[in-house]
């Protein structure tokens, strides 16, 4: 069979001669990569071929170039390479002539292979003649086919080559494309293509860009782009518009008062929803930098410092021009909102908030006119634009000048919630969800509660998106105005309602539907009433557990029937969800969960036993076990037996580390519960952690958890622990040891969790063997803790275990055996350090306070 | 076996095929698109990504982020239990050295219910808790243990005590928590034990009550003065079914004193026969001269009771159930050894 038909068959709408015909490429590939190759490129080149077959040949040059992976990337590139540069000199020049092939499609996958081609030999300077040519191609040749192929090359080699390597040919590129932009061009493809291979080059030309004649061109030609009359191309050159404002808003403030400003408008009002939602995009990017700018000058301030660059408050100045723009694009909404379909209602009102943020305060009063006017308009556009504006600006301005106007507005919002037009019911519910995130003092329990609650669960009969919202308010309202998570307080202003919202997000959630996560949000929502509920709420609390346990139990039952990725997707997702809430309800009941405790842990084995190795539900069936142990604290005992091999088994499969990391969290959870009972357990717990210690391929950010978790241990087992005391200081001193180089920050921020982690390692240790430890590794702690705290700048989390640890120390021996290493001088000035800092919380004042009572008391040897 | 503690940087690029692997499976949506971007006929030219509002901020989840969260809230728990664990011990320690206040000082009934393991005077630290499990009996109290906001005792003198501090003169008598609900009021002891049912003249806090019995309850911290029947109130953390908890000492302060009016909620009549309340005042620490020199001035007028001693109340803090550094309490027989150097009395 020739390349021809195979590669026509590669195109076959009939999938097995597809796959053959794969295959067999494939397979010539492996034999003979170059004279694979060059076959290929020479079919690309034959103007006597079917385009089809042209294009199948040049992507598979292509593909057999580009990967998405490394390390077949690497492997491509080697193999490339290793073809012999006669082969490759003869490709390259194919792929380069066929750019002037009359057959747009062939020049247009041609481009793609040179692109795909210099992308591994540029870097390797294989190829310098290549953009030289190319340039040649587009200010002096008279085929506009070969122009527009040309450029549409350099903007692939744009995107794709490392900018670093195209800055020594910025100067060439840019000759290019700006030759190819200026309106001048009379061939609009060629135009298109050209400003779109300078939004490619945008990067890397920050030298020219520096340069005041050179930026003046640029900026011209794109301004003069975004007048054409072709939409591709105004949206094109708005596109580098954004880019632009993006990389150099240092240099804009001349050309934002020359013209950018005034072309924007006119371009968001643009009739061509490409050119408008650019447009659009162009002061979102403005705020977004500006905001960003704010942030640095606020941080540099607190440093004593001037912030390196400064905002031209672009924004601000122009918010009385914007502002009414985006106000009337807000009304041009879509009947059928497709929330992925991306329209101008959605881009403005996204410019809106994100000016909202940006100007803060200033944009309050200019808004209030338009909610005011709008809100009760009988087009329905106009009532859901003025709520979008009204809940556009709650994130931004401060709360002062936003909590009078939320108190009047919110009984009607709320009343909204029955407006005849979904549109509307959707903004409405998401408006309410950001009151309650951003605003919840606003939310008088006397006055708006009832009504509120009421409107949201009405909402659970809406559509699903209005459902997730109005789970979304229900669960701030939780978090904000409920119980908390302790299990303290008497009551809270939800406690009223708590009950009706609970079975009504039940009755919701006993569905198979789970459309636009609705389902899920309920769920959720749910977890998070019952993680706040009040004391006075904990028969409802016990409800929702009942009801969790029933309904975990029929997913199992089903388990069997489950087939079809998507549907065992769905179903563990729910389980996950109900898992979620089970988890909710145990930390609230805390001790009273033992009436059901029974019930729980049968559940929880049972999914243990069916889930697959890396199923994220035992993970969350871990989770709940933890929350288990805490609650029935010593009474858990009689469930670690069966439960132990699931952990052991977890600890062992170093691929799902995010598993192993809860399933040693848990070993800390159950010492804890346990205390001395769970001495039978910690030979096979202490082996496992060493050996994920000493593991090669187990993930980094697991570690420093295994160290506190040899604390943990130390602490439940005391005196127990000293058969694993050689091997634990050989693993901490080691840790003890290590440092980062500056500049790897995540080095730097790995090595200082390790270090916490051993400073809870010591303190389990040093306070579970008491007094009657060995002293042999003092020395070595003390080394080590000198060297951590003194050494960089450390954490609030490090100082305060350190200091608790010296207290540790000074409290286990009280009668001056440590003396000269508690009166060293550093281990004073971290006390004091950890007193007197006014950045650290009032518990780190506090275990200072307390460690300078001990080491005082062992230093005086009372 | 050596110990592997490797640059993470390092190790997750050695570690990303494993997980990439997942991926590769043919139903991915990601690897279906990643090939069509390779096989497509008209690749190269994509729209550049926009800013975009969120409109379903919960519907918007995927699993992975709200697995994310629950892994940081129990990882959250956890740090919170083991803090917990080893401060406890720590507190332990604490007060063997810290506190020479003699044990007899505990409650009376401490001796008969043995039980009681938490007392009821005023500050922290008196004497270890018992590391005894607690009975069933005890558990069923324990949604109303430990509800009061209790002071540690003041060892230190704040360096800001004259700055943001306020000082509350305090009878004798017994720390508790009065609960007016659904036509009766109910006071607990700091253990949850109950030490009296009646009804009161508070809102909400007797069958006579005029109001909503159900939505007007209140919760007040209290010092019961058993001799003469009197709650001189401390603090209000609901009052007419509005928290105030989370509202600042000095609101809460003013609070007491608008609404246990003398007058008002110390004259018997129906609702309430035998039990006064009386607010407790608080006076700036500038005033604290004057205050040691004479206490009684600043207390409720015609107080039976003898002074016990000084709370003295960080103004910003809300009301924090259990102990807080931010109250502290100061017992009569400690005035000049800590507030000599502070004033001079």
């Amino acid at each position: 069979m020739n390349v021809a038909t195979l590669l026509s068959n590669t195109l076959s709408p009939d999938q097995a001669i597809r796959e053959d015909a794969t295959q067999q490429l494939e397979l010539a590939a492996q034999e003979n990569y170059s004279a694979y190759v060059l076959m290929l490129s020479q079919e690309l080149a034959n103007e006597g071929a079917d385009p089809n077959i042209r294009t199948a040949a040049g992507l598979a040059v292509k593909n057999s170039l580009t990967a998405k992976e490394a390390s077949r990337k690497e492997d491509y590139i080697n193999r490339w390479l290793s073809v012999d540069e006669n082969t490759r000199a003869q490709i390259k020049q194919w792929s380069v002539n066929t750019l002037g092939s009359s057959n747009s499609r062939a020049a247009h996958t041609s481009a793609q292979v040179v692109a795909a081609i210099a992308d591994i030999e540029l870097p390797v300077n294989q190829w310098p003649q290549l953009i030289q040519s190319l340039l040649d191609n587009v200010t002096s040749s008279d085929n506009p086919l070969l122009r527009q192929a040309s450029l549409v090359s350099i903007g692939f080699v744009c995107e794709t080559t490392n900018p670093e390597v195209l800055k020594g040919q910025a100067n060439d590129i840019l000759t290019a494309v700006v030759q190819g932009a200026r309106k001048e061009e009379e061939n609009q493809e060629v135009r298109l293509a050209a400003v779109r291979a300078l939004y490619n080059s945008l990067e890397f030309i920050r030298e020219n860009f520096e340069s005041e004649s050179e930026r003046n061109i640029i900026m011209m030609v794109v301004c003069e782009a975004t007048q054409s009359t072709e939409e591709q191309l105004q949206v094109a050159a708005f596109e580098c518009l954004v880019r632009i404002m993006q990389l150099y808003y240092d240099n804009m403030l001349l050309y934002m008062e020359k013209a950018l400003f005034a072309l924007t408008v006119v371009g968001m009002n643009n009739e061509e929803h490409g050119v408008a939602l650019q447009a659009i995009e162009f002061w979102s990017t403005v705020c977004d930098e500006e905001i960003e700018l704010q942030l640095h000058a606020e941080e540099a301030a607190d440093a004593g410092e001037q912030p390196h660059r400064i905002s031209h408050g672009f924004a601000r100045s122009a918010l009385p021009q914007i502002l009414p723009v985006l106000l009337f694009l807000l009304t041009k909404q879509e009947e059928d909102e497709d929330e992925d379909e991306w329209n101008v209602s959605m881009a403005a009102a996204t410019c809106l908030n994100l000016f909202a943020q940006c100007v803060g305060d200033n944009i309050v009063a200019p808004i209030v006119p338009f909610v005011e006017a709008n809100i009760s308009n009988e087009d329905w556009r106009y009532r859901e634009a003025a709520v979008m504006a009204f809940g556009s600006i709650l994130d931004g301005p401060t709360p002062d000048l936003l909590i009078p106007l939320v108190d009047q507005a919110l009984p009607l919002l709320i009343q909204m919630m029955k407006d005849p037009v979904v549109n509307v019911k959707d903004t409405v519910a998401w408006t309410l969800g950001r009151v309650s995130d951003y605003l919840p003092q606003c939310i008088k329990p006397e006055v708006h509660l009832q009504d509120l609650i009421t409107a949201l669960v009405l909402g659970l009969q809406d559509s699903p998106r209005i459902v997730a919202n109005c789970c979304w308010s229900l669960m701030n309202l939780a978090e904000h105005i409920g119980g908390g998570d302790d299990l303290n307080m008497p009551t809270c202003p939800l406690s009223m309602y708590f009950e009706a919202i609970v079975l009504a997000l039940l009755q919701f959630t006993d569905r198979q539907n789970n459309e636009a996560n609705c389902r899920t949000s309920a769920y959720e929502a749910l977890s998070t009433l019952v993680g706040n509920a009040a004391m006075d709420c904990l028969t409802t609390v016990q409800q929702v557990i009942v009801a969790t346990l029933d309904r975990l139990e029929s997913t199992i039952a089903v388990q069997n029937q489950i087939i079809g990725v998507d549907d065992s997707n769905a179903h563990a997702e729910l389980q996950s969800n109900l898992l979620s809430v089970l988890t909710s309800c145990i930390r609230k009941l805390s001790a009273g969960v033992s009436v059901v405790s029974d019930r729980v842990m049968t559940v929880l084995l049972q999914m243990l036993s069916t889930a697959s190795k890396q199923s994220s539900i035992t993970e969350d069936v871990f989770l709940a076990v933890g929350s288990l142990t805490a609650a029935l604290d010593s009474d858990f005992s009689r469930y670690v037996e069966p439960f132990a091999p699931h952990l052991y088994s977890a600890l062992q499969n170093p691929d799902e580390h995010q598993l192993c990391a809860i399933a040693i969290g848990l070993i800390g959870d159950i010492c804890r519960a346990l205390g001395e009972s769970s001495l039978p357990y910690c030979q096979t717990f202490m082996q496992l952690l060493i050996t994920n210690l000493q593991s090669p391929v187990l993930h980094s950010d697991v570690k420093p958890a295994i160290l506190s978790c040899f604390g943990d241990i130390a602490l439940a087992i005391g005196a127990e622990f000293e058969p694993f005391l050689d091997l634990v200081m050989l693993a901490l001193q080691q840790v003890g040891g290590m440092r980062a180089e500056k500049d790897n920050w995540e080095l730097m921020d790995y090595v200082v969790r390790l270090h916490e982690g051993s400073v809870e390692a010591y303190v389990g240790i040093v306070q579970g063997l008491g007094s009657g430890q060995k002293t042999p590794h003092v020395p070595a702690i003390f080394g080590f803790l000198g060297m951590v705290t003194t050494e960089d700048t450390p954490t609030e989390t490090l100082v305060r275990s350190t200091v608790g640890l010296i207290g540790d120390f000074a409290d286990a021996f009280q009668g001056g055996e440590l003396k000269q290493y508690l009166a060293a001088d550093w281990v004073m000035a971290l006390i004091r350090e950890a007193r007197s800092n006014r950045h650290y919380s009032d518990s780190t004042r506090e275990v200072a306070r307390w460690a300078k009572e001990m080491v005082k008391r062992a230093t005086n040897g009372l | 076996m050596p110990f592997v503690f490797k640059d993470p940087a390092a190790g997750s690029r050695s570690t990303a095929p494993t997980s990439d692997s997942p991926t590769e499976s043919p139903l991915d949506t990601q690897s279906i698109s990643s090939l069509l971007e390779n096989t497509s006929l008209t690749p190269g030219y994509k729209q550049p990504d926009v800013h975009k509002l969120d409109k379903s901020p919960l519907g918007s989840r995927t699993r992975e982020q709200t697995q994310e969260e629950r892994r940081k809230k129990a990882l959250q728990l956890q740090k919170r239990s083991r803090q917990n664990q080893i401060e406890y011990a720590r507190r332990l320690a604490f007060e063997k050295v810290t506190v020479d206040v003699s044990q007899e000082e505990s409650d009376d009934e401490g001796g008969t219910e043995a039980a009681d393991i938490v007392d009821d005077d005023m500050g922290e630290g008196v004497k270890g808790k018992s590391k005894q499990r607690r009975t069933k009996k005890m558990k069923k109290q324990d949604a109303y243990r430990d509800q009061v906001m209790f002071a540690e005792w003041l060892i230190d003198m704040p360096e800001d005590l004259f700055e943001n501090w306020c000082v509350v003169p305090c009878p004798v008598g017994k720390r508790c928590l009065v609960i007016s609900a659904n036509g009766q009021t109910t006071a607990r002891l700091r253990s949850g034990r109950v030490l009296n049912k009646f009804e009161s003249i508070l809102p909400a806090g007797s069958s006579t009550y005029k109001g909503n019995k159900v939505t007007d309850y209140c919760i007040l911290d209290c010092i019961f003065d058993p001799v003469h029947w009197v709650f001189y109130v401390l603090d209000i953390m609901c009052w007419k079914g509005h928290p105030i908890y989370d509202c600042d000492t000095e609101f809460r302060f003013f609070w007491v004193a608008t609404k246990i009016q003398a007058d008002e909620m110390d004259v018997p009549n129906a609702g309430n026969q035998f039990y006064k309340f009386q607010a407790l005042q608080a006076a700036s620490t500038t005033e604290l001269k004057n205050v040691i020199a004479n206490p009684y001035a600043f207390m409720p007028p015609n107080v039976k009771a003898n002074l016990d001693g000084y709370l003295f109340y960080n103004r910003e803090t809300q009301y924090v159930v259990g102990t807080t550094p931010l109250v502290c309490w100061l017992s009569i027989d400690k005035v000049q050894e800590l507030l000599v150097d502070k004033i001079s009395v």
